[in-house]
């Protein structure tokens, strides 16, 4: 079963989503997608906004809804490749731990989302698919040929 | 493919309207643009030329 996730807006041709995250408290996560020196390959930022309009990008907001933050991640993510269909998506881990969770998390949603996208873990430099004993602190997410009509 | 949304925008916290989100967003770039060229400024070449793989792997007849 599939987490649920939060309603996102989008702005900026789908560069940029934002959601509430509802757990202990409401805080305004934002979701960014920022083009790199690599020909039509983008970053993914994820931050807190605080009231002051500063972000913080590496927040542990620990606040009680890790899964639906990241389910609603992976389905902006979705979102994003299915208006820049053959961009590439480079997601990585700030930590070891942070990394163990982006993989549970993206096998839990690859469940739902493996149909429609192709995800490489980076070991060292080399890509490879997917494998739970393994811990990967890059992953690459694009969207697979013919499925763009969901 | 199934949604479900847990939210429906009812919690958003006070002080955020989506004018508030404009007034902001040239930081919120800037900020999350400064990450992504530190971020990128680590890659190896090797890593570089493993993302031109699989896009040519991927876009090949």
């Amino acid at each position: 079963m599939n987490a649920a996730f939060y309603e996102t807006e989008w702005y900026s041709e789908c560069l940029m989503f934002w959601f509430t995250s509802t757990g202990k408290e409401s805080i305004i996560k934002v979701i960014l997608f920022k083009p790199t020196e690599e020909f039509d390959v983008y970053e993914i930022a994820l931050g807190d906004l605080n009231p002051d309009g500063s972000i913080d990008l590496d927040a542990r907001s620990d606040n009680g809804d890790t899964e639906e933050v990241l389910s609603t991640v992976a389905k902006a993510v979705l979102f994003f490749l299915s208006d820049h269909i053959e961009a590439q998506v480079v997601i990585e881990a700030s930590s070891d731990s942070r990394a163990r969770l982006y993989q549970i998390a993206i096998k839990k949603e690859m469940t739902d989302l493996g149909n429609y996208l192709v995800i490489y873990g980076f070991d060292n430099e080399n890509p490879e698919v997917l494998r739970s004993d393994k811990n990967y602190k890059k992953f690459v997410i694009s969207l697979k040929e013919n499925r763009l009509e969901f | 493919m199934e949604t479900k949304i847990r939210d429906k925008k009812g919690n958003v916290p006070d002080w955020f309207t989506p004018e508030k989100l404009e007034e902001f967003r040239p930081a919120i770039e800037a900020a999350a643009q400064e990450k992504v060229d530190r971020l990128v400024a680590a890659w190896t070449p090797e890593f570089r030329a493993a993302l031109r793989k699989l896009r040519e792997r991927k876009t090949a007849p």
